[in-house]
């Protein structure tokens, strides 16, 4: 998120308690919501918490790349003979 | 008739190795010689598509989704691997569920121990797979191959989670 400051006199704003929320409106839709520092920082920390919890991207393992590389394994007579319309032997 | 594939069954399948176009690419790392493919194609039938020789291998798969979700007679599978060809502290890894991308399929009726590959994900034809089932894996294995193909694929599943997350709280009156 992209954060700006202001000094108050730079611009005007409701006052408003920690807990509670003021949406702004503009031609019948929500553009803005004012909400206290506090619940402000609250977010902020939530946020963190939440990109932290991430999974990083996947790494293959040295035994999962050559498991991918490596096809060339021969069938066994039992494989062979377990696939439908053949018969031991 | 066969039996319809249902999600959970390892069966033989005809299994395209990945398919390579079939014109002479620059060395990779050079970049691909996309001219040769736009001649190949003017030259072909573009509109009709290119008929390939594709090189196949018989192999155990592992249906992902049955019948009742394919529309198109296509499944979606994962090519396996033997275990035993890995290395020991590699099987025993694997066998612990260490590894998101190799994950153990006990109970196949016949063959060695296998493995499912989470990283192979390839859609094949109904046509292309036997109709006997070697193993039905676990609905527990079928979670942790689900969460691996998640992992390998990049998958993004807070929306998904956050929902459910919210439905069962406010099925528990906490919503």
């Amino acid at each position: 998120m992209d954060i700006s400051r202001r000094t108050a006199d730079q611009v005007r704003i409701p006052r408003v308690e920690n807990d509670s929320a003021i949406i702004v409106t503009r031609h019948g839709k929500d553009v803005a919501v004012v909400i206290s520092a506090e619940d402000f920082q609250l977010l902020q920390r939530l946020k963190a918490a939440i990109a932290r919890t991430r999974p990083e991207p996947f790494r293959y393992s040295e035994a999962a790349l050559e498991a991918m590389r490596d096809d060339d394994e021969e069938l066994t007579n039992e494989e062979w003979n377990s696939m439908s319309g053949r018969s031991a032997g | 008739m066969i039996d319809l594939p249902r999600r959970g069954e390892v069966r033989w399948a005809l299994v395209p190795y990945v398919p390579q176009a079939p014109f002479r690419g620059r060395e990779w790392g050079r970049g691909v010689d996309f001219d040769a493919i736009r001649t190949h194609l003017r030259e072909r039938r573009p509109r009709t598509g290119i008929d390939l020789e594709l090189r196949a291998m018989v192999r155990p798969v592992l249906l992902l989704h049955g019948w009742e979700s394919s529309a198109d007679d296509a499944y979606a599978v994962l090519r396996t691997k033997r275990l035993e060809a890995l290395r020991a502290d590699d099987q025993s890894s694997v066998r612990a569920g260490r590894d998101p991308a190799l994950v153990p399929l006990s109970g196949l009726l016949a063959g060695k121990e296998r493995a499912a590959m989470v990283g192979t994900t390839t859609r094949l034809h109904l046509s292309a797979i036997d109709a006997c089932v070697l193993g039905v894996v676990s609905d527990t294995t079928m979670r942790r191959i689900s969460e691996g193909l998640a992992a390998v694929l990049e998958i993004d599943l807070d929306g998904l989670v956050q929902r459910r997350v919210e439905a069962v709280l406010t099925e528990l009156g906490l919503g």
